[in-house]
């Protein structure tokens, strides 16, 4: 197989574990019905997500492999505590932003 | 659509528009990955635009380089995506009672963001005979515009990137403004004790097992933070007895 081919048919089938994840339980229908419970219970699910994506990416050196990596010089901790003051005081994105990439510059140039 | 079914799409597409420059960074930030990975530009782009899985995209990209088989590829693609399994649940409650295809390009067209404001603002699904009953269908519009934010935001950024990658230095440390935006994403979701909780378990589930493999540290931190999150949640209980 060409690797032009190759992509092409890795997209494709991408693209099908996209729709196949989102829609999982949605192609049910009417089915069956979702407990009251479990609806209750996975109200958490998506903050949970979020956190999950992000905690790594501000403990842990990008390309980092294990928990092991973790180091206290790393800039990003910094940078990710300044942003989170920042947040709870302003309330606003861009102030976020700019306190949390100074932080995280000094930092970076502090322990370089 | 009706005027209320515009406004509820309008509504939907401001609610994910206010988290805009996040997603827009995201994007920007996955489509510059893209744009140095082995892919031609034009292969990014398409990835970018049919895939649409900014996090299932970057687990791919290392597995693309040494060109592993593709069925390889998928799997991990599939465990990456999990957490939208779980998201699908609150879905099927509000729209099963929707045409199949409807559905199934419903539940592709929800990512994070979308599925996020979603259950913001309709915490509690409907029963069925009050979908059946309502007319104008004002969640199912609300969603499309969330949707159609999401999507828009997010294709700008990645497609943006991909196109500017090689004008963007390594040193400006993009990746972490992302991670910045996000914060203020999730910290206003803190408004309870309970999400507080956990969110802190979701952080430290997800940073210890990152080593495990297919990013499964994503799936362990959701699990951990619905049981902590349950258990710390003092809010009265109005389960209704079935």
């Amino acid at each position: 197989m060409s690797t032009d081919m190759y992509i092409v048919w890795l997209i494709a089938g991408m693209t099908c574990v996209s729709i196949c994840a989102r829609s999982f339980f949605l192609v049910f229908g009417e089915r069956f019905k979702v407990a009251d419970w479990i609806l209750e219970a996975i109200r958490f699910a998506p903050l949970a997500a979020m956190v999950a994506i992000l905690a790594p990416e501000l403990f842990l050196p990008s390309g980092a492999s294990s928990v092991a990596q973790f180091d206290l010089k790393l800039p990003n901790i910094w940078g990710g505590l300044a942003a989170m003051v920042a947040f709870y005081f302003t309330k606003k994105m861009i102030p976020t932003l700019i306190v949390g990439m100074m932080i995280y510059t000094a930092a970076k140039a502090l322990f370089a | 659509m009706t005027s209320q079914q515009k406004k509820a799409f309008i509504d939907g597409f401001k609610d994910v528009a206010q988290s805009g420059l996040t997603i827009l960074i995201w994007g920007f930030v996955t489509g510059i990955a893209l744009a140095k990975s082995t892919l031609a530009v034009y292969q990014a782009i398409g990835m970018n635009l049919f895939v649409y899985a900014g996090v299932s995209q970057l687990a791919a990209l290392p597995l693309i380089a040494v060109a592993v088989p593709i069925w390889v590829i998928l799997i991990t693609s599939f465990m990456v995506n999990l957490r939208f399994v779980i998201f699908s649940l609150a879905l099927q409650a509000h729209f099963s009672h929707l045409p199949v295809w409807r559905r199934i390009f419903l539940g592709y067209c929800t990512a994070d963001f979308g599925y996020l404001f979603f259950v913001k603002r309709y915490p509690k699904p409907p029963s069925l005979e009050e979908r059946q009953r309502d007319p104008h269908q004002l969640p199912l519009y609300s969603l499309m515009g969330m949707q159609f934010a999401n999507w828009s935001f997010w294709q700008v950024g990645g497609i943006g990137g991909i196109l500017l990658a090689s004008q963007i230095p390594n040193d400006w440390g993009l990746q972490f403004a992302g991670a910045v935006a996000l914060v203020a994403i999730v910290m206003p979701m803190l408004d309870r004790t309970a999400a507080r909780w956990a969110a802190v378990t979701a952080a430290a589930v997800a940073v210890m097992t990152y080593g495990i493999p297919l990013r499964l540290n994503i799936i362990l931190a959701i699990i951990a933070a619905i049981i902590v999150g349950m258990m710390t949640d003092r809010s009265p209980k109005t389960r209704l007895p079935s």
